[in-house]
């Protein structure tokens, strides 16, 4: 049998296929075009082709010496400064292969990389800059030092559109002959909040048995609930039909499996978008992140709820 | 490997002093104090030249070497540096003559990066290169207040390099486009001069990125300034005193919590006056750093979220009667990265390692990126464990003992 995880088998291999990313894709094409990429830092959130896109360039730009040229190295597990002293400063003074340009280095999760390793790529990014360029990803770039940032050209990844998830979503479910309506798409992006990956895997998890995908699937496969019912929970506690609540919390529990973490979670959500007053609504939220603290710690799930559930309702 | 094909920042690096800009009076004073080397050893052995990135520090000292006709020797942060090193190497180009009788610049360049680890007994060793050296030695470094530099600077002149002058960074700019043959408009030369806050090479790079990929479709470029991010975010967050604004804010404004935390406590006294509205900031504050202190002893990121909360909302929300205002804030006073290192390293499993391997994701974020889903699809058609292995190419028990594990 044949199996994959479908973020790979479906990971863009060119600029071009990346979707929704337009105002640093288009760029990044033309760059390639003119065979002149600067240094770069790619910052966004999880999920947001900011590894995709530099492998889709190298790929671009080297076709063939593809292997040769490219190298990434995952900086959150090579953190230290000796990789950087050897490891990196290696790669960068050897020439490139065929009639590559230059080679390309990718530091993934570069926000990890220790500051006094930070420092040691400083003039590897300038002596070597011949035969290497630097393309540094991370989440925060406030996590990168002064120095850095100076030498690379800074991009921005933002949270995919709804429309762009859509789109790709769509076009996976049909690849692999998933049947996936319009409630199914909803609760994929509810859950996965511009981040591709999530929203992916979240496809293929739920379609893994076999049935059309709709929202009572996928809810029920990443263990969470219909957000219409935790609504439905929090105002029956917030005007005092406790019975209510309490009913739907056990159904949510007890038959839906939602787990008690995954459950305050939810409620969070909720809490933050609800027209709660505002001093209410930071007490609210206060007493959730104790919840899910004492969850964490090993307290009774149950409990917890019922405790915040009535908190509510004060 | 022709000069073409450079990146532009090092394609236009200065070869010579005159094409330098700004900073006219210290690379005057850095002149004289190399060239008075010719005629005697002066008192003090070594310089320190300090200033923020992209200035012309690292730039200044090639330019000298090739004006004065001096041979320059480098050591920098990519070097290892520890006591045994510099007492070697750099031990022996400082006390011994060139061959033809020149002098010879020693740069330690970026000393600020001495590595508090890797480079034990660094600062030390260069202290005894300095007492001995016969050649000029020159240092850089950023950071002014580096704990690192404080003996240093007791044994060397000290030159403090400022970022420089928008006209100056225009001047360069404009001359760039022109020997590309490139037509730029003065204002977006100018948005490009202002963004970069005096660092020349970032004005550069940015020019090259702009005429080689076109000008970033919103019409902004990114700030590289982390100081100014923050600030303009804290004016942002205290603008609104709505929980979900304040929310948006903070997480749109690429500041991370453990910065947030620090700048906000430094700054909140600035918009909350009352004694009431400080009580209740302080108290969300508090609320963001006890949960960031739960989530650092068990690694519970899960409840990071709510750090968020504390940090915009809960702040923002506790202004109730001052009313806004436009304040200078001011820079945190100790250091940011405070917390980075107490991070416990999570179990490397084989499936992990694999998985890092295939996605590019670390080994540290493979568990919530990748695996949850995997053995969620276990879960329901334990059929496709073989598949699952076989495309990972681990032991099928592998899975098995994650289980077990987690
Ligand atoms: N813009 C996009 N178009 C199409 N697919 C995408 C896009 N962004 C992400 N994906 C999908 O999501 C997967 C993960 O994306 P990627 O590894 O590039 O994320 P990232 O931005 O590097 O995230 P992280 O910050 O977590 O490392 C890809 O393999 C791909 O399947
Ligand atoms: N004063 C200047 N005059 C002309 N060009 C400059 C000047 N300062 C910086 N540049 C440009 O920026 C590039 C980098 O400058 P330099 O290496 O001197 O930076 P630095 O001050 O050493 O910064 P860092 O602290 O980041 O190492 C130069 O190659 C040049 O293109
Ligand atoms: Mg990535
Ligand atoms: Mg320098």
């Amino acid at each position: 049998m044949d199996v994959d995880l479908w973020t790979e088998k479906y990971r863009p291999q060119t600029l071009n296929d990346i979707i929704g990313q337009e105002p640093v894709v288009d760029r990044l094409v033309r760059f390639v075009k003119a065979k002149a990429v600067p240094h770069c830092l790619f910052a966004g959130p999880p999920g947001t082709s900011k590894t995709t896109a530099v492998m889709a360039m190298a790929r671009d730009l080297f076709g063939d010496s593809f292997d040769s040229n490219f190298m990434e190295l995952n900086a959150s597990d090579e953190r230290g400064i000796d990789v950087v002293r050897n490891q990196i400063k290696n790669f960068a003074r050897a020439m490139p292969a065929g009639d590559a340009p230059f080679r390309i280095l990718a530091l993934d999760e570069a926000d990890h990389l220790t500051s006094d390793a930070q420092h040691a790529l400083r003039r590897t990014m300038e002596s070597y800059a011949a035969s290497c360029r630097m393309i540094l990803l991370c989440n925060y770039s406030s996590r990168i030092i002064p120095p850095i940032q100076s030498r690379c050209v800074i991009f921005k990844f933002a949270r995919l559109s709804d429309e762009a998830m859509l789109g790709r979503l769509k076009y996976i479910a049909k690849a692999e002959g998933v049947q996936l309506g319009t409630k199914g798409i909803d609760a994929i992006l509810y859950l996965s909040k511009g981040d591709m990956r999530a929203a992916i895997n979240l496809l293929q998890a739920s379609a893994s048995t076999g049935e059309k995908v709709t929202d009572d699937v996928i809810y029920a496969i990443s263990g969470r609930a219909d957000p219409e019912r935790i609504r439905s929970m929090l105002s029956a506690s917030r005007e005092k039909r406790y019975h209510e609540a309490l009913d739907i919390l056990k159904d949510l529990t007890y038959h839906q499996g939602v787990s008690p973490v995954d459950l305050v979670q939810q409620i969070h959500r909720e809490v933050l978008s609800s027209e709660l007053p505002e001093q209410r609504k930071m007490n609210v939220l206060e007493r959730t992140a104790e919840a899910e603290f004492r969850i964490s710690e090993g307290a009774d799930g149950e409990i917890q709820l019922t405790a915040l559930l009535a908190f509510m309702g004060l | 490997m022709s000069r073409e094909s450079l990146p532009w920042p090092e394609r236009y690096r200065p070869r010579s002093l005159e094409q330098l800009v700004g900073n006219t009076d210290t690379i005057r004073t850095l002149r004289e104090w190399i060239s008075s080397w010719r005629r005697e050893i002066p008192k003090k052995k070594a310089i320190l030249l300090i200033g923020p990135p992209g200035v012309g520090k690292t730039a200044s000292i090639g330019a000298l070497s090739h004006d004065l006709d001096m041979e320059l020797v480098e050591f920098n942060a990519s070097d290892k540096r520890n006591k045994g090193s510099i007492e070697t190497t750099v031990w022996i180009a400082a006390t011994q003559q060139t061959l033809d009788g020149r002098l010879r610049i020693i740069m330690l360049d970026e000393v600020d990066g001495l590595s508090g680890t890797s480079d034990r007994g660094g600062v030390g060793a260069i202290l005894n290169v300095i007492a001995e050296s016969v050649h000029p030695i020159v240092m850089t470094a950023n950071n002014p207040s580096s704990p690192r530099l404080k003996d240093l600077r007791k044994n060397s002149l000290v030159l403090v390099f400022e970022p420089l002058e928008p006209s100056n960074v225009m001047g360069v700019l404009k001359r760039i486009a022109d020997s590309q043959d490139a037509l730029v408009k003065d204002k977006i030369l100018e948005e490009i001069a202002e963004r970069s806050a005096g660092d020349l090479r970032a004005a550069i790079s940015d020019l090259e990125a702009i005429l080689r990929g076109g000008f970033p479709l919103e019409g902004e470029l990114p700030s590289r300034d982390i100081k100014r991010n923050v600030k303009e975010a804290l004016s942002r967050l205290f603008m609104t005193t709505d929980s979900v604004a304040a929310r948006r804010v903070v997480s749109e404004a690429d500041v991370d919590h453990e910065s947030l935390l620090l700048w906000l406590e430094q700054n909140v006294h600035l918009h909350l006056r009352s004694t009431k509205e400080l009580e209740m900031g302080f108290e969300a504050l508090s609320l963001g750093d006890l949960t960031l202190g739960r989530i650092m002893r068990k690694q519970n990121w899960k409840l990071l979220s709510y750090v968020y909360d504390f940090l915009s909302a809960g702040v923002a929300t506790s202004r109730q009667e001052s009313p806004f205002r436009h304040v200078d804030y001011t820079e945190p006073n100790w250091p940011l990265m405070v917390w980075q290192g107490n991070r416990k390293r999570e179990k490397k499993t084989q499936i992990l390692t694999k998985l890092a391997k295939f996605t590019g994701v670390s080994v540290r974020r493979g568990a919530r990126t990748h695996q949850d889903t995997i053995e969620r699809i276990l879960e329901r058609e334990p059929k496709l464990k073989g598949a699952f292995t076989s495309w990972l190419g681990i032991k099928s028990v592998a899975f098995d003992r994650s289980r077990s594990a987690r």
